[in-house]
């Protein structure tokens, strides 16, 4: 049903937020995204990332925040940069940088409480066994 | 600072239900299995959907959810419905696209998605 092959289309991550305001200042000031489309008389505005598209949402009680459930990892240019930006501007570290065999991660909470993933994978001569 | 989005993380409280439902109801083809089976990789184009199974993260109806680019709309959701997934919100039309929502057999809203040609 769904085709794998490296020319699908982008497809779509979608954060619901109802602190709005704040969730976009820290969508766009803090890792620096821009908006790419503004909708719903800004209610829903989506930031492209690399072929993808990262939407944040306030669109009534049909679609509320969760600190569960389903979350996006972002890979990020260097780790240790991108782990002290949050940390100055005071996000939410609900798990603080962590190794894996094959990658670096650390995950943050939105000010919905939605969880991100900070997320860097190490080059292949660095990796070890990724089970 | 932020490159793409390196994968995306679906929590799940049965692996072996939600396997038959990512392989067989959605037809996604695993592309890499960790942790003894209770992650599970499905690559689609240039992302990785990560479907897991951990104690200390549940599935959850509200929050953040996955929408899958398909080529044919109606034809998804008609195979959908055929394999006994119910949708909470039926085909809708918006200015720049279609979708549907429907769930996993925990909960985890997912979206089928066809964006209008440009």
């Amino acid at each position: 049903m769904y085709s794998q092959d490296e020319n699908q289309e982008n497809r779509i991550r979608c954060y619901p937020g109802d602190r709005h305001f704040t969730s976009t200042k820290v969508y766009e000031d803090v890792p620096g995204l821009t908006a790419a489309e503004k909708m719903m008389s800004g209610k829903w505005i989506e930031y492209a990332l690399g072929e993808d598209t990262l939407a944040v949402a306030n669109v009534g009680d049909s679609w509320t925040p969760s600190d569960q459930g389903t979350g996006a990892a972002l890979e990020v240019e260097n780790f240790r940069d991108a782990i002290k930006r949050l940390k100055d501007h005071q996000v939410r570290f609900v798990a603080e940088p962590f190794e894996t065999p094959c990658c670096h991660m650390a995950v943050i909470q939105d000010p919905d409480g939605n969880k991100l993933i900070i997320h860097k994978l190490k080059p292949e001569n660095e990796k070890g066994v990724c089970t | 600072m932020i490159k793409e989005v390196a994968f995306v993380a679906i929590a799940v409280s049965d692996t072996e239900r939600a396997r038959k439902f990512y392989q067989e109801t959605l037809e996604l083809k695993p592309t890499h299995t960790a942790m003894e089976g209770t992650w599970v990789e499905y690559d689609l184009g240039p992302t990785t959907i990560g479907v897991g199974c951990h104690p200390a993260w549940k599935p959850s109806r509200d929050g953040t959810t996955v929408a899958f680019e398909v080529d044919d709309i109606d034809a998804a959701i008609a195979k959908l419905k055929q394999r006994g997934v119910e949708f909470d919100i039926e085909k809708t039309e918006t200015p720049v696209c279609w979708m549907a929502q429907f769930r996993d057999p925990d909960g985890n809203k997912l979206v089928v998605h066809k964006r209008k040609s440009s």
